[in-house]
Parts: structure tokens; sequence; C-alpha cells
């Protein structure tokens, strides 16, 4: 889960042409890639929308190594509906494996290029309700993090993985019920100082986005790479 | 039982039905809860829990995601708004398809309602909390696998069809067999390992906080 501790650092450290442009845009891109993605029959328009997002993820300066070793991860399950799609085409599988290599490059593309408070901001403008448990969730994401950190360290020096397996669930439901409890009378405590500070339902994002020549060359990019799936031809 | 579906595997037509089903309760619930602003951190905060859990590595290739934990603890409608959020941030970092969120939400949001309800039943029949969480954790998880199962199912188009537009037949596009075949059994073995979690965590905090159990 550390994934989302370096998107979060690679959203809001770097400073590229891509990390600058607005979060209409880039939402605006992601969605017609996503799109084009999800809908074209195409190998050579795969490889092709996966180098373009392969460039746009080096030009925005981020680990490339690194995101390929977590395209691993949904890799991995996109081979197990690979297997069980063998029996009725060649191609399906692989076509299968590529839209969801693409598609979680596209996905990590945005969120490492855009904080998560923006996309959560943006979202919460149709739901302000969901928005709301959305950032604190990821607010609280960190704060228990360092804590379950500091516990899997100083337990680890006590046997928390032990050769007795249930001595090592126990000892894990031991950390989880701890860290629960911690994390109770943290959210008792948050819930007191937000009604202290006039809370009314709503969270606000103060920083001002400006819709650029970059963020129309963003659109413009998506919407051609989506016309491009619609010329190589798509299925529902 | 949570499975990692990518995107552009499931039909459109499925997993838009999955966000239609899921955002169409989030938009009633919203309706319902969004005065509870008193259990926006308790939420946030089991949501940040489920997602923390996740990366405790137990040795196996799956992992515990504390949903049926949730369910209990939530209760039905909560449940569901931690199931989304959850199923978003995970989405997020390429776990699991940014299409299958909604799937994937009633998916998680089952176990966490059929653990609460046989919870709440299996509490009028006995006094001990880790056979009733244990119990109640390994049903729901396990028929979360059946819907899994039955959600691939649905999704088998004719794979020619799918290929291309004028040819019919009758084959699968997934196997379904094959499919569960190497999905339930990591499945079961995950719900085994995760329902003595719940267990051992519903007995923690019956020892020490009671009042949070329902």
């Amino acid at each position: 889960m550390s994934e989302i501790f370096l998107i979060d650092y690679f959203s809001t450290s770097k400073k590229t042409f891509y990390h600058s442009a607005t979060t209409f845009s880039k939402l605006i891109f992601f969605l017609c890639v996503l799109f084009s993605i999800l809908l074209t029959q195409s190998l050579i328009f795969l490889s092709l929308t996966i180098t373009i997002l392969l460039a746009l993820i080096k030009i925005s300066d981020l680990p490339l190594t690194k995101i390929l070793k977590w395209a691993l991860y949904p890799t991995f399950f996109a081979s197990i509906f690979a297997i069980s799609q063998l029996s009725s085409s060649s191609l399906l599988p692989l076509l299968s494996i590529l839209k969801g290599f693409s598609s979680f490059l596209s996905v990590i593309l945005l969120f490492s290029t855009t904080p998560y408070t923006k996309i959560f901001y943006f979202l919460s403008k149709f739901s302000g309700f969901l928005g709301n448990v959305l950032f604190l969730t990821y607010r609280f994401f960190f704060v228990l993090l360092n804590d379950v950190e500091n516990r899997i360290r100083s337990l680890k020096v006590r046997g928390l993985y032990s050769a007795n397996k249930l001595q090592t669930l126990k000892n894990i439901s031991n950390l989880i019920g701890h860290v629960f409890l911690n994390s109770i009378e943290i959210s008792e405590k948050f819930y007191n100082s937000l009604m202290i500070r006039g809370f009314k339902g709503k969270f606000y994002h103060l920083e001002k986005e400006s819709f650029g020549l970059k963020d129309l060359a963003i659109i413009f990019l998506g919407l051609g790479i989506l016309a491009l799936s619609g010329v190589v031809g798509w299925t529902l | 039982m949570h499975i990692h579906i990518p995107d552009g595997v499931l039909p459109v037509w499925l997993w838009l039905s999955g966000y239609g089903i899921s955002l169409g309760l989030l938009l009633l619930l919203s309706f319902k809860l969004k005065n509870d602003w008193k259990s926006l951190p308790k939420v946030s905060m089991i949501s940040a829990l489920m997602l923390i859990s996740m990366s405790i590595p137990l040795g196996i290739p799956t992992h515990i995601n504390l949903s049926t934990l949730s369910g209990i603890l939530l209760g039905p409608y909560w449940s569901l708004v931690s199931s989304f959020v959850v199923n978003l941030l995970l989405a997020s970092m390429g776990h699991g398809g940014i299409t299958i969120v909604g799937l994937n939400t009633i998916v998680v949001w089952s176990e966490a309602l059929a653990s609460y309800f046989l919870f709440s039943f299996f509490k009028k029949l006995m006094k001990n909390y880790f056979v009733i969480s244990s119990i109640s954790s390994f049903i729901a998880l396990t028929l979360s696998i059946g819907l899994v199962v039955s959600i691939v199912a649905i999704s088998n188009v004719n794979p020619a069809e799918f290929l291309h537009h004028h040819v019919h037949q009758t084959k699968e596009r997934i196997s379904v067999i094959t499919f569960a075949s190497i999905v339930t059994p990591i499945g079961l073995y995950g719900a085994f390992i995760e329902s003595i979690i719940t267990g051992m965590i519903v007995s923690y905090i019956r020892r020490t906080k009671p009042n949070l159990l329902p």
C-alpha cells in the first residue's frame, strides 16, 4: 500500500508540464483514453496508446521502472482472466492483458500528476457527501499508516510473525484491534475539532486553477486518441 | 473476497450496470446520511483501516480487507459508503480497474451486509463473539466468492460477436469453470484466514470497548 504514499508524493512534489495542467483537462484526457481502451479491439491501437502513455509518464518525470513494477499486479489479475479466455480465442487473452495494462497506466498518470485533494474536490461538486468521506479517508490513511508502521516495527522485534501460524494470526488481529481502537479515539477527537471550527458538512479547496494552452493541447490529444480508436473500430 | 478485475475484461453494459446500482444506492443513502456528521470521521477511519489492512502480508496470494468487520461495526448503510470509497482509492493505484469500482463496491458491500445480518442473527443464538463473528464472516465471504463467479458468468457474451460483429456462436468468452477453479480455492483460503482474524478482532473489541459492537 506504499503505492498510495508515493503516488501522493509524485503528484504534489513534481512541477512538470503535465503536473501544471488543470484537473479538468487531465480528467478529460483520462476519460478519452479510458473509453478508447475499453472500446477498441485493435492490438496495434492499444500498443500505440501504451507508447503515448509511457511517453507522458516519462515527460512527467515519473519513475518508469517503479510504475512498470506496479503494473505487474493488475497484469497478474488480467492474466487470470486471460487464462480463462484461452479456450474462446487466441486474440482475446492478449487484448485483456493489454487493456488491463494500458488502463492501469492511464490511471497512474492521472493520480501521479494530480493531487488526490484536487480530484476529490472535483468529485465533491457532484456529491459533497462522497467528497467528504473520500477526503477524510485519504487524510486518515496517512495518519494510520504511520501508526501501523511503527507498531509493526516494534512488534516484529517481539515476534509478530511466529513459526506458529495461529499465533501469527492472533498477533495480527491484536495489532489491527489496537490500531482500530486508537483510530476510533482519533476520529472522535477529529469530530470534536471539526465541530469547534464550525464544520457545516463541506470541505473547501481554495487553490484556483487557470485554464491555458497546455490544457487545450492535453484535451485535443485525448480527443485525438478517442477519434483514432473510432477509426480503428469500436465494439460494445 | 475481493477480486481485482482489471479494465477491459468485462462488457461495458455490465460495469455500467455496476456503477448504476452502486451510485444509485449511494445517492439514495446520501439523503439519509448527509447530516450524520458524527459518523463521518469514524467511517473514514474504518475505510482507511481497510485500505491499510490490505497491505499486511499473510504469506498467501491474498490479503484481508476487513469488509466483514466494517459491516459489523458500521451497519448496512455506512458500509456501502465505505466499500465505494475503498474501491475507488484502490482503483486509483491500479488494484482493480476504475470501471469495475461499481461492481467491486457491490461485491464488498454484499460481504459487509451479509456479515452484519448474520452477526445480528447469531448473536441471539450464542454468546461467544469469536465464534459468531468468525462464522458470519466466513459465510459472507463465501457468498461473495459465489457473487464474483456469477458476475463473471453473466459477463459471457459470444466471443465471435465480441470480435466480429456479424458472427453468432455460443462459446463462452470467459470460461467460468476455469475462472472458478482458479479463484475459489484461493478465495476460500483467504476467507478462512480473514474470518479467524475478524473473530479475533471482534473478541478484542468486545473485551476492551464492547459499546462499539452492535
